[in-house]
């Protein structure tokens, strides 16, 4: 008899409860951020068309100053009077967004067209008198909210995802490992069956520069607290070079990232690559055909490289950290020319080995085939875009 | 010492995908097993953490202490029997008795090719 | 080569039994029970910590303890509800909790391990720092170690012409796992830069 029963081994159960937790914490950090920061004055602003002018007596006007710990803040504080309905009300409220931020001479400026003892215009909400504002106009500190909303949005995917890959695991969380009801583990896109695919870039350019914008904000964030002190402690004429030491290969990495993130803004001018798949799924031993369309601005490339490459990809755990290992095991050159003419589009045909290995995926290793597409670019960074796609059995197989 | 075992008729291990695989589970056991039942999976074996699916379970009722059981099992269409330099996928028939874990195990071939599909590795073009 | 004939695939790395020096199987588990069975394997990563830990899972079922164990990887700082079920659900004095990674918990979560399972027999968890609970043996690497790790996977003729185990185990920092996949690498022909791949092109599935 064997050892153990091999049919009875589980797979890697995924963390997805403590991610969903992690993605949490970041969209409900931006949500709180944007709501305070942007969304709410949004909102008053728009309640507030309907407020009631009235004229109301400043009694005392400055800016309020507000010291931190690295840096002061400024706020506008004008203390005012008014009247409504036989009753006098007093606020200090100048806008819909509160608190304080830096920049103190556009304050100044505002303080200044309030002097104590001068009558001006403010606005009141009739069926709350108690609330008014000197100005009602919308301000571009509301956009200071917009940042917080890229963390909402790595949240809100990461959510997402943590949900999609929490539901993989209670779908197999039945006494045996089973398999997937699709025999390699993978659907077809829609639309595929026989019609062509355009097909979507694993990551956008928009995306990648989200992403790398993202990392290099957080990473140089982080990074600017320490080299902040160690700048001050530089010019005091007290260096510390031990931390000025241990910074310097996080610093490298955090210019990296900045380097990262310059690049891919240039790429967001290259030109786009259309790529167009028939049939949109492709089987062993059948012919597919390829069109490619550079757009208007696939003047720059200078060579492209198209190449339907099939590899092994299989995941391990290191420790605690998840790696994963490619091998390339298919190669097809589908378009490398450097031909003016044939850049800007064209079409090919060409066939899928009769025995190709079809797409397989399992949670920890997989069989994926890929469309790579390079776009030389002399004096410019080059264009890089993997696309996946499915390669069937065949209809011969 | 008891033994369970899996054997296919005529000691066929290479199938093509959909194929029905018919074949015999014996067993003769030290101790009475609850359960005896007949698993059909693949697992992957290589760099990466293992993968393992059972596609079909076939339970035998009522297990005695010896017997001899015929089997019946249609195969799916995929995935193929498959060896590159980090994966290799591997198709098998396992017989489990519980309590105890005991087990018998074949390894089969599923591929329309009836062998195992080997992937080389292959330096890209161009 | 094939992934499945690789001798140092993931599958045969995890059959490899512990290899103890120091102390005897014996003294250890004597050790273990004068500390209450409350203790920690200590080691950085790839020392062998889980495969110790899966080596006394046998062992003290042999002294007739019954074990429950849960892994935990980066980023679990607290247990999920399955694994909380699998620790504490009808515990006795015979059962030895298990906790691998313990050192990933955080500060509410391994005081809720510490209480729960007082109900139970013992509990016994790797990390890669000690202080967590007494440690009852620190987990070390050597070349000989791994030489001899590589030996019985492969036979002394065919270890003799895979890269030395001290050359090894010094790229690798120590780390035992990382040496072993690097060897499976070497032995399937992987090169670190894929323009230095070689292999006849050739259609696939051939």
């Amino acid at each position: 008899m064997t050892a153990q029963p091999l049919s009875n081994r589980r797979g890697g159960s995924f963390p997805a409860g403590c991610l969903l937790l992690f993605f949490a914490v970041f969209f409900l950090t931006g949500l709180a951020a944007f709501y305070f920061a942007t969304l709410r004055p949004v909102m008053s602003y728009l309640a507030a068309r309907s407020w009631q002018e009235t004229t109301c007596t400043v009694l005392s006007s400055q800016v309020g100053t507000h010291p931190g710990s690295d840096s002061t803040t400024y706020s506008v504080d004008v203390v005012y009077t008014y009247s409504f309905g036989g009753r006098a009300f007093q606020s200090d409220r100048y806008g819909f967004l509160g608190g304080s931020s830096s920049g103190r001479t556009g304050k100044e400026e505002i303080v200044a067209r309030y002097p104590p003892g001068t009558r001006v215009p403010c606005w009141i909400d009739p069926a709350h008198p108690e609330q008014a504002v000197l100005s009602r106009e919308p301000s571009a500190e509301w956009l200071i909210g917009l940042v917080p909303l890229v963390f909402m949005l790595v949240g809100a995917a990461g959510i997402l995802w943590s949900l999609r890959m929490s539901r993989r695991v209670r779908a197999t969380a039945s006494a045996l490992p089973l398999a997937p009801a699709e025999p390699f583990g993978l659907l077809a896109p829609p639309a595929a069956a026989g019609g062509s695919l355009e097909l979507k870039p694993e990551a956008t350019p928009w995306g990648k520069l989200l992403g790398l914008t993202f990392l290099a904000l957080f990473w140089n964030g982080i990074i600017s607290v320490f080299v902040w002190q160690a700048s001050v402690g530089w010019r005091a004429g007290r260096p510390d070079g031990c931390l000025t030491l241990f910074l310097v290969p996080f610093v490298l990495v955090g210019l990296g990232l900045i380097y990262a993130v310059i690049r891919q803004l240039l790429i967001l001018f290259n030109p786009r690559l259309h790529l167009t798949l028939s049939p949109g799924t492709l089987a062993a031993g059948q012919t597919g055909y390829l069109q490619w369309s550079l757009g208007s601005r696939g003047g720059g490339v200078k060579r492209l490289t198209i190449i339907l490459e099939g590899r092994e990809e299989a995941q391990y755990r290191r420790g605690t950290s998840t790696y994963t290992d490619k091998s390339v095991f298919a190669t097809l050159t589908l378009v490398d020319t450097r031909q003016e003419l044939e850049i800007p589009s064209g079409s090919t045909s060409f066939a899928v080995p009769p025995d190709g290995m079809p797409s397989f995926t399992a949670p920890h290793n997989k069989i994926r085939w890929a469309v790579k597409a390079h776009c030389d670019i002399p004096g410019w960074p080059d264009s890089e875009d993997e696309y996946e796609v499915l390669v069937r059995p065949g209809g011969g197989a | 010492m008891g033994w369970i075992q899996v054997e296919t008729r005529d000691g066929v291990t290479a199938f093509v995908p959909g194929e029905t695989v018919e074949g015999t589970v014996s067993w003769q056991l030290e101790k009475p097993a609850r359960t005896i039942e007949l698993r059909l999976f693949w697992y992957t074996q290589g760099k990466g953490d293992q993968d393992v699916g059972v596609v079909t379970a076939v339970p035998f009722p009522e297990p005695a202490l010896q017997d001899r059981r015929s089997f019946r099992v249609t195969l799916p269409l995929g995935p193929y029997s498959f060896s590159g330099q980090l994966i290799s996928l591997i198709w098998a028939l396992e017989v489990v008795a519980e309590p105890g874990a005991r087990t018998g195990r074949i390894e089969i071939v599923v591929s329309p090719w009836r062998r195992e599909v080997v992937l080389q590795p292959h330096s890209p073009a161009g | 080569m094939r992934a499945r004939d690789n001798p140092f695939a993931a599958q045969r790395l995890e059959a490899i039994p512990y290899r103890l020096s120091g102390p005897t199987w014996e003294e250890l588990l004597d050790r273990l029970a004068a500390l209450r069975f409350r203790a920690a394997l200590a080691g950085p990563h790839g020392r062998g910590k889980t495969t110790l830990l899966e080596e006394l899972v046998r062992r003290l079922a042999e002294r007739g303890l019954r074990t429950r164990t849960v892994t935990l990887r980066e980023g679990d700082r607290r247990l999920s509800r399955e694994q909380r079920e699998t620790l504490f659900r009808d515990l006795t004095a015979r059962d030895v909790l298990l906790v691998d990674g313990a050192e990933q918990l955080g500060r509410l979560a391994w005081l809720e391990i510490r209480t729960r399972s007082r109900a139970a027999g013992g509990l016994v968890i790797t990390s890669h720092r000690p202080g967590l609970l007494p440690t009852l043996h620190e987990c070390r690497t050597t070349p000989e170690l791994l030489a001899g790790i590589v030996a019985d996977l492969v036979g002394r003729d065919e270890a003799e012409r895979l890269p030395p185990a001290e050359d090894l185990l010094v790229r690798h920092g120590g780390n035992v796992r990382d040496a072993l996949r690097e060897l499976y690498d070497f032995c399937a022909g992987i090169t670190a830069s894929p323009a230095a791949r070689t292999g006849s092109p050739s259609p696939p599935g051939r």
